[in-house]
């Protein structure tokens, strides 16, 4: 089992969704976060992505986006990833695609030696960091 | 609250200063003081946090898009479009007209 993994956005979102597009191994290692046997980690990145994707109406978070994140880091299953210039020169230096959100995701894993969960294709292929999905 | 016990491992003036921590509040042990750092950490300075609460099952994404296949975009459309905006004109472009009266 997976004791820690970082997360990108569309694995978090499907998971606080109850969405049944969650890949299966990704499923097992939020279920295992719930149960506090595993750490996700969520990269400043994502934080955004969400708050984007609320405000462009993707989906509704259903609360201010600092109220859902503070709901989810009251499980110390989740943990907030800061971003720091060490991980803006890692994205600089190796991205999977021109999307800089990817890259910083990327860098915010390979910053912790960690998997991310993901189902992107152009961050698989990269090979820059292990993915599970 | 069930609670394990650790070991840890302290530099000295750190432990000298949760000692004096814990006498000045009144805590039982070092333990506690140390669980509460821990517990104010967590809350980012808030004080003691809240009960732990699942966030599963709690927001909705657009029906239209279940798999968020057009998510990428979206974003990329927010910042090439902002982008677009403040693009400076290239030299030699034209320039808008200035009514002169």
């Amino acid at each position: 089992m997976t004791e820690a993994a970082v997360t990108d956005t569309h694995p978090l979102l499907f998971h606080a969704a109850n969405s049944r597009r969650l890949g299966r191994r990704a499923a097992e290692v939020f279920d295992a976060a719930e149960r506090q046997a595993a750490i996700i980690y969520v990269p400043a990145a994502v934080i955004w992505e969400c708050g984007l994707l609320a405000w462009t109406g993707r989906v509704d978070l259903r609360r201010p986006l600092p109220q859902f994140f503070a709901d989810l880091f009251s499980n110390p299953a989740y943990q907030p990833v800061d971003l720091t210039p060490e991980q803006i020169y890692q994205a600089d230096s190796a991205r999977p695609n021109r999307d800089p959100f990817d890259a910083l995701i990327c860098a915010a894993a390979r910053h912790l030696d960690l998997a991310l969960l993901t189902r992107d294709d152009d961050i698989r292929r990269s090979g820059l960091v292990r993915v599970i999905w | 609250m069930v609670k394990k016990a650790i070991s840890v491992t302290l530099r000295p003036e750190n432990l000298l200063w949760l000692r004096g921590q814990t006498h000045a509040s009144s805590r039982r042990s070092v333990s506690e003081t140390l669980d509460e750092l821990i517990s104010e950490a967590r809350a980012g300075g808030r004080g003691r946090p809240g009960a732990i609460k699942s966030v599963v099952g709690s927001i909705r994404i657009r029906a239209s898009d279940p798999g968020l296949t057009q998510a990428d975009g979206a974003i990329r459309g927010l910042f090439s479009a902002s982008a677009a905006a403040r693009r400076p004109r290239r030299r030699g472009a034209a320039q808008p007209r200035v009514r002169r009266d």
